[in-house]
């Protein structure tokens, strides 16, 4: 099966600022896929490259567009949520149904009508009138509504509080996710959504840094905690890519570690992306 | 074609409160000037009541002296006598006395193309700018639709706007002139009558309607030029969009000690009025058939001016498109 994305040696510029430096990647169809990175790592930078915002150097491909050139033609079958509010602030609600039905020959207003009935969204108010936590509903209602084969989700939840953020994930899963549709998902809040990933690319200074499946973290990544006084001895033999303390035990993060040898040595666990992302960020940041 | 008649809906629906403001602004202008007329016609009235008839004296052509219109009413019959040199046809008398009401009629459309355009300053610098104020720029990019049908409408809706408002606006202020006469009445009615019965309406529009393609020929430069200008800056697009180039031709004429700038960027927009002014002395000179009351422009389309403005338009759109693409926040 063909790649979703596809992407050889992207660069981006700023003066003398690598926003994105040397990205190669590929993205098979049918998969949720974070993209983890720090505050300025390049992962808006990132996104705006796959959907024809930006110019860059490098050659890409987007469902088989090159976005920059094809933005229409994959704008058709991709959905953009951004991390801040982008819908026209003077619209009303209704005229943006309007105007989408219009305009997006995927557009499905009885599926968006049906899921704002499940939200407090007056049809009649204008978007400007309407809280963060609504627009991004709406967006949302909207985005979900179009049938497209790609959702790109950049930090989709900034700024909403924790019902909100649980809701948008939720209907993620269950309005637009199957085996033919991907999500690509940009946040720095690994913790809210590594359940449902099943593939992270982790990306700092631009570069990425790590870009595996769930599965082939959890068999490359352990985590083994064992009893203070043998951190020493052990921190030599085992060479930890990191570790902490926690009451009264370190805790060390090792990697392409075979996990049985480890059994009679601490206690053994599958680390959390979380963890891995901080641990392989430690070394960059 | 559909998106982007989608989009020009959008364009109406954001701006249309602007549009109905104008027309509601414009129609109480007219009433006012009913209001004035209907009080002036009073004086008038009381004139004719107690002189028995009105003398229009001493018409001047070239400072001549050509006659008189001396206007008479027995009852409800009006009669209108004009004497004057027996080399000037009468016809041509009542062209002369035409002319102020002619001109009424062209300076209040003018007035109205005028006004439009004013606002249609405000258009061209804010059409991309709200956008990216309210970061909107982005949801149309992400939409199935290529950047130039979002620029094309935004610039279509701007020349359909400013068209279709002036020649609407047009055609209501000469409906308030029709109503106007006929507050007046006799023989102002009859008198007005010499000179609308010789107006070809339908000519009149078309002829105002190449005047107006023609004038957004020559002004698209500009309309372009505060677009781009709007796509780019912090904020104030309308103030940088016309400052900075009165700026630039004021130090230019400091530096250089030539206000050869001032006067070619002057004389461009001038242009486009100056062609106005030369059609109404033409006409003015010496009619003999129909009253035009704008002359046919569209032979001035066809010239070295619309080519330079074509090319200058295609350049700044060139410019725009090429701005717009990097979707360069506001603050």
């Amino acid at each position: 099966m063909s790649a979703l994305i596809e992407l050889k040696n992207i660069t981006k510029t700023y003066g003398d600022l690598k926003a994105l430096d040397n990205i190669s990647l590929e993205i098979p169809p049918g998969r949720i896929v974070g993209l983890v990175g720090p505050n300025g790592a390049g992962k808006t930078t990132l996104l705006r490259a796959l959907t024809g915002e930006l110019d860059y150097t490098g050659e890409a491909k987007v469902l088989g567009f090159e976005p920059r050139s094809q933005r229409a033609d994959l704008m058709a079958h991709t959905g953009v949520i951004h991390d801040i509010a982008v819908l026209p602030s003077w619209m009303k609600v209704v005229d943006l149904l309007n105007f989408l039905e219009g305009i997006h020959p995927g557009f499905n207003r009885t599926k968006a009508e049906a899921f704002l009935k499940t939200t407090t969204i007056p049809m009649q108010k204008k978007i400007k009138t309407l809280s963060k936590g609504m627009k991004t509903q709406l967006h949302l209602a909207v985005t979900l509504a179009a049938d497209t084969k790609l959702l790109i989700l950049d930090e989709p939840t900034h700024g909403l509080d924790i019902l909100f953020r649980k809701q948008l994930y939720s209907s993620v899963l269950e309005d637009y996710f199957d085996e033919e549709k991907s999500i690509l998902i940009s946040t720095h809040q690994i913790e809210e959504v590594e359940h449902i990933l099943s593939d992270v690319i982790f990306i700092n200074k631009g570069k990425v840094l790590l870009h595996a499946s769930i599965d082939e973290l959890s068999e490359r990544f352990t985590q083994l905690t064992i009893p203070a006084e043998q951190a020493d001895s052990l921190r030599e033999q085992l060479k930890p890519i990191s570790e902490y303390g926690i009451l009264g035990r370190r805790v060390f993060l090792l990697e392409n570690t075979e996990s049985k040898a480890l059994v009679e040595l601490g206690d053994i666990q599958t680390p959390s992306v979380a963890d891995i992302f901080v641990a392989l960020m430690g070394g960059e940041a | 074609m559909k998106p982007l008649m989608i989009l020009l809906k959008r364009e109406w629906l954001e701006w249309k409160r602007v549009m109905i403001g104008t027309i509601i602004v414009i129609t109480f202008l007219n009433l006012l000037m009913l209001l004035s007329v209907s009080r002036g016609s009073d004086f008038f009235r009381s004139k004719m009541d107690h002189d028995g008839h009105i003398n229009l004296e001493d018409i001047k052509i070239d400072g001549e002296n050509i006659g008189d219109v001396d206007i008479r009413m027995d009852g409800k019959d009006v009669e209108i006598t004009i004497e004057g040199e027996p080399t000037k046809s009468s016809r041509e008398i009542l062209t002369r006395v035409a002319a102020p009401a002619a001109f009424g009629m062209r300076m209040g459309m003018m007035g109205t193309f005028a006004f439009v355009l004013f606002l249609s300053l405000f258009y061209f610098s804010d059409a991309i700018y709200k956008e990216r104020a309210d970061n909107s720029t982005l949801f149309y990019r992400s939409l199935p639709v290529n950047d130039h049908i979002l620029l094309g409408s935004k610039i279509a809706a701007g020349l359909i706007g400013v068209i279709g408002l002036t020649l609407f606006l047009s055609l209501e202020y000469l409906v308030f002139i029709r109503i106007a006469i006929w507050i007046l009445g006799e023989p102002f009615s009859s008198l007005a009558g010499l000179v609308l019965s010789h107006i070809s309406y339908i000519g009149m529009v078309w002829d105002w309607l190449s005047y107006l393609i023609f004038a957004a020929i020559h002004m698209a430069p500009l309309a372009l030029f505060l677009m781009l200008v709007g796509t780019y800056v912090k904020g104030r697009p309308l103030l940088i969009g016309i400052g900075a180039p009165i700026l630039l031709s004021i130090s230019w004429a400091i530096i250089f000690k030539s206000a050869a700038l001032l006067k070619t960027i002057g004389k461009f927009f001038w242009g486009f009025n100056q062609v106005l002014i030369d059609q109404w002395e033409t006409m003015e000179n010496g009619l003999t058939g129909d009253i035009p009351i704008y002359g046919n422009f569209w032979v001035y389309i066809f010239n070295t001016d619309t080519l330079i403005s074509i090319l200058v338009s295609g350049l700044l759109y060139y410019g725009l498109w090429y701005v717009y693409r990097k979707n360069i926040p506001t603050g």
